[in-house]
């Protein structure tokens, strides 16, 4: 299928994770067969301002592709103005961020906050539509409590000011990430809409990827924290959708290599200190369930070197055995 | 009889006579194999398990999943195979390399016809093991398949120490050794690579486990077995 002039093949996106699914996880997923992924969301006034931390999160690389930008903001100029920087990294796609339910970003005006002002949303979409020369998407929740579900009417401004497909996530900014996600909101954007619709909410394998597809007739779907120490699902996923076949769960060795695998890799592209610090919550995902991870979870949270994560890898594989 | 004729008797018993091609027993000039190889010759062969690498007929494993990636092997640890696979682990009988390493060559280009090596190595000897035996078998079985699959052979592995002795099992729980008893040689990269590991025997499997796993543990990408032979466990009845 299409977005805007974007060929997208395979059915599973992978979601933009501020501070989690940064380079290295992009292109594992990218290598398991996500459709596309998305960046770690980038300030759009930070681009503007020079900041070096907006800038050092504005990165793609060629191993991660197809690929989105996703930029944050309120003020329409100023996300417009920042699309330009952003090209810089040759994205295939824009993508607006309107769902972010964290107080530092919601409560300034952007994230999901912009759902309490869909006029502004709507001329936010326009604004960056007209300065970007691809796709642009937009990301939006249910609304922004139970007393104010809009996402129909986000919906329809955002495809009205030119969008090219939406991101719909069955939560309320109030409901953080807590309650089980609401797919019916997900099918009603999607018939009162004519561009594609990306679900998002609760996808956690195979199963929770065909139901949302079924019960709310989206054309794409996204998985975010489900993806989180098990990058393989999105192999699951295709093989499900495409084949009907359900791949097993890779053995715990295979698990274990892939861990240490990223974490080489967050290491060449963060250099170690960052790449072990930022390493120790993944490795956390990845062996969350395994016999013995609670033993060394204390260990795993004061990482430090790879041959300390080898160690751990191989202990956890023989108790696994 | 005299000297002479004895001697000329020997010579022409070494002549005229041949070695059964795997077990090695003698048989006349006219045939490549002894009888029982001939007729009770214990391939592998039709649809193998996956897990185990015998013949779907007679797989009796409980379908572990391995942490290596494929196995394949032309016998089954039996007869006139196991004769000769004794006869080149424990007598000296290297030019049966040779002969296995055919066998096991067209294994690994039927069943993993379209894996690219990067290199072939083998499980080694300790350093107690070395002093003890003229060649490491294994090692022979993976020189002779590099030269029929052109692919290189690394000295990838170290066999830390032997198992056997209550001495060397205290030292491994001393050091908390958790790598085992075998690991990459120093040095050595495997990252990323994909790579076809030989034994000469797979029983149960645990030697190739644990060099496989060791090798993924320091980075490689796959690990594939090959073995002369392997053991089915029997059906309990």
């Amino acid at each position: 299928m299409k977005i805007g002039n974007v060929e997208i093949k395979g059915k599973a996106v992978l979601a933009p994770m501020a501070g989690v699914a940064d380079r290295a996880f992009r292109e594992l997923c990218v290598d398991y067969g996500a459709a596309f992924v998305v960046s770690e969301m980038i300030s759009s006034k930070g681009v503007s301002m020079g900041d070096r931390k907006s800038k050092d999160l504005m990165f793609l690389s060629e191993k991660e592709r197809p690929a989105a930008v996703q930029i944050f903001g309120s003020d329409p100029m100023i996300m417009a103005q920042s699309v330009e920087t952003v090209m810089q990294v040759n994205p295939q796609i824009i993508d607006i961020n309107m769902g972010c339910p964290a107080p530092k970003i919601a409560g300034n005006g952007g994230g999901a906050s912009l759902a309490k002002n869909p006029e502004l949303a709507e001329k936010i979409v326009k604004a960056v539509v007209k300065a970007s020369p691809v796709p642009v998407t937009v990301k939006i929740r249910m609304g922004w409590d139970e007393n104010s579900i809009n996402a129909v009417e986000m919906a329809k401004r955002a495809e009205n000011a030119g969008a090219s497909a939406i991101t719909v996530h069955g939560r309320t900014r109030k409901q953080m990430y807590a309650p089980p996600v609401d797919r019916n909101i997900i099918a009603e954007v999607k018939k009162s809409v004519s561009i594609p619709i990306i679900g998002n909410g609760d996808i956690v394998d195979e199963q929770s990827a065909a139901i949302m597809l079924e019960e709310t007739n989206c054309d794409l779907i996204m998985i975010g924290r489900g993806a989180l120490g098990c990058p393989w699902v999105f192999s699951q996923i295709n093989a499900y959708l495409e084949h009907g076949r359900v791949l097993p769960t890779p053995p715990v060795s295979e698990r274990m290599r892939v861990m240490i695998k990223h974490i080489e890799k967050l290491c060449e592209y963060k250099g170690d200190y960052v790449g072990m610090r930022e390493a120790r919550k993944h490795a956390g995902w990845y062996t969350k369930g395994l016999h013995g991870a609670a033993k060394y979870r204390q260990e795993l949270g004061t990482l430090e070197n790879m041959e300390q994560l080898q160690e751990i890898a191989y202990k956890i594989c023989m108790e696994n055995r | 009889m005299n000297i002479f004729s004895k001697l000329k008797d020997f010579i022409l018993w070494l002549v005229l006579t041949k070695k059964c091609k795997y077990c090695n027993t003698l048989i006349t000039k006219n045939e490549d194999l002894c009888a029982d190889c001939k007729e009770d010759l214990p391939q592998i062969s039709g649809e193998k398990c996956t897990f185990c690498g015998a013949g779907k007929d007679r797989c009796n494993c409980k379908k572990h999943r391995m942490d290596f990636d494929g196995i394949t092997s032309p016998f089954y640890y039996e007869n006139g195979i196991k004769q000769g696979l004794q006869l080149l682990k424990f007598n000296n009988k290297s030019h049966l390399a040779n002969i296995f390493a055919e066998d096991m060559a067209k294994c690994v280009k039927e069943d993993f016809n379209d894996i690219d090596f990067d290199f072939i190595c083998y499980v080694p000897f300790s350093p107690f093991q070395t002093t003890e035996r003229n060649y490491n078998q294994s090692e022979l079985l993976a020189e002779e398949m590099s030269k029929r699959l052109e692919i290189p052979v690394k000295n990838a592995l170290v066999k830390l120490f032997d198992v056997k002795t209550q001495h060397d099992m205290a030292i491994m729980q001393r050091k908390g050794n958790v790598h085992g008893i075998y690991d990459v040689k120093d040095g050595f990269s495997v990252k990323g690579k994909t790579v076809l590991l030989v034994d000469d025997i797979m029983t149960t499997g645990e030697t190739l486990n644990n060099c496989a796993l060791i090798m993924k543990i320091r980075g490689a990408e796959k690990v594939y077995c090959v073995t002369a032979a392997l053991t089915v466990k029997e059906k309990k009845k």
